[in-house]
Order: C-alpha cells, then sequence, then structure tokens
C-alpha cells in the first residue's frame, strides 16, 4: 500500500517535463502523469475536468447499457489516442494491463469481451475489448 | 462488485477498438485502432463560492 503510493508520487515528481503534448497531438492536450502513452500514438481527443463525475463499468456491456456500474467523481481526465497502424486493439490493451497490473492497480472487472455495440451505437466504433482498474490506496499528490 | 472509495482513489477505465468508418473530426481512418481513456482521481471540490458585498452571504454581515 505505501509503496504504491511513494511510487505514484514520484511519478507525479518526476514527469512533468515530459508531459508535453507530441507532434499531432490535439491543441491543448497533454498525457495524463498516471498513464503511460503507446508508443507512437497521438491525442485525437482531450477533455480536463478539475471536478466532474465519470461512470466506472464494472460489468458487462448490452449495447449502450452496463450490467453494473458506479459513479465516482474526482478530477475527470478524458483521453482518446490513435494508435498507428499495425497494432491491434488486443495488443495496445494487453501493454496496459500488464503495465497497470505492476503499478499496482487491480482489475474490477474481469475483463469481458463485449459485443460489437448495437443498433443504437451504430455512430460509434466497435469495441473490442474492455478493462477497468482501480489502484489499491494511491494518492498521486 | 462493490468497491470501497476513498479520497486519492485512481479509476482507470480503457476502452481499445478499431475504427469502423473514417471520422475527419477525430483524424481517424476505417480500421485505425483508438484507445479512450478514463482517469479519476477522486478528491474533495474545492470551494469556490465567494462572498459577495451586500449579498446574502449566510451570516448576513450586511
Amino acid at each position: 500500500m505505501r509503496f504504491i503510493s511513494l511510487a505514484a508520487s514520484a511519478l507525479v515528481f518526476l514527469t512533468p517535463s515530459l508531459l508535453v503534448a507530441a507532434p499531432g497531438d490535439v491543441a491543448g492536450s497533454k498525457d495524463h502523469p498516471l498513464l503511460k502513452r503507446y508508443e507512437g500514438s497521438v491525442i485525437v481527443r482531450y477533455d480536463h475536468k478539475a471536478y466532474d463525475e465519470d461512470t466506472l463499468p464494472l460489468g458487462k456491456s448490452n449495447g449502450m447499457k452496463l450490467a453494473d456500474s458506479i459513479p465516482v467523481e474526482g478530477e475527470v481526465t478524458q483521453l482518446a489516442y490513435s494508435v498507428p497502424p499495425g497494432r491491434s486493439p488486443l495488443e495496445v490493451i494487453r501493454n496496459y494491463e500488464n503495465d497497470l497490473k505492476a503499478a499496482g492497480y487491480r482489475c474490477c472487472s474481469p475483463g469481458p469481451r463485449p459485443k460489437a455495440w448495437d443498433m443504437d451505437s451504430r455512430r460509434r466504433p466497435s469495441m473490442r475489448h474492455r478493462r477497468t482498474w482501480k489502484t489499491r490506496s494511491g494518492s498521486w499528490r | 462488485m462493490k468497491l470501497t472509495r476513498q479520497e486519492g482513489d485512481v479509476h482507470v477505465t480503457l476502452f481499445a477498438m478499431s475504427a469502423y468508418r473514417d471520422d475527419d473530426g477525430w483524424k481517424v481512418k476505417k480500421g485505425d485502432t483508438i484507445l479512450l481513456a478514463h482517469v479519476t482521481v477522486s478528491k474533495p471540490m474545492e470551494k469556490k463560492l465567494m462572498k459577495v458585498p451586500g449579498g446574502r452571504n449566510g451570516d448576513h454581515d450586511f
């Protein structure tokens, strides 16, 4: 527990100079200090709120409806990365899965592979994989 | 699943997917891999309400 907190704190202090927008990133965006960037990817969407509510999915999705979820409040950062060609969603999610596990996060969702979004969500890309993570402890300040 | 929540908790939700069509707004092409990430750090809301001279400030100091 303590180790995770210290590791997170160190991360925050060591990385601010690295948190700059890369070429191709959408204006005003930057990486989150707690989430690494997949090599070669660019930020195509970015939103940050000092205090907001977000939905934490905890179960499978049935179309646009989640079987189980809880609202969480706090500082919310939403990022969308476009990954270089030739990299599958599975490869990307496995990279993050391994990294987050190593950083002390635990998975809240068992990792269902939901089917593609139903007709109500035709405008969205089909979802391939989803994982939800949460730290064991983890003040990052 | 129940979660105990406390200040400082970090929640990371990741969605990796393949774009099914070109999207100029997102600057992605059909077949591109996209990663959506939501990072929420639980923390108390900052109190930002300011006292207004002559206004209704609760302590009726006008």
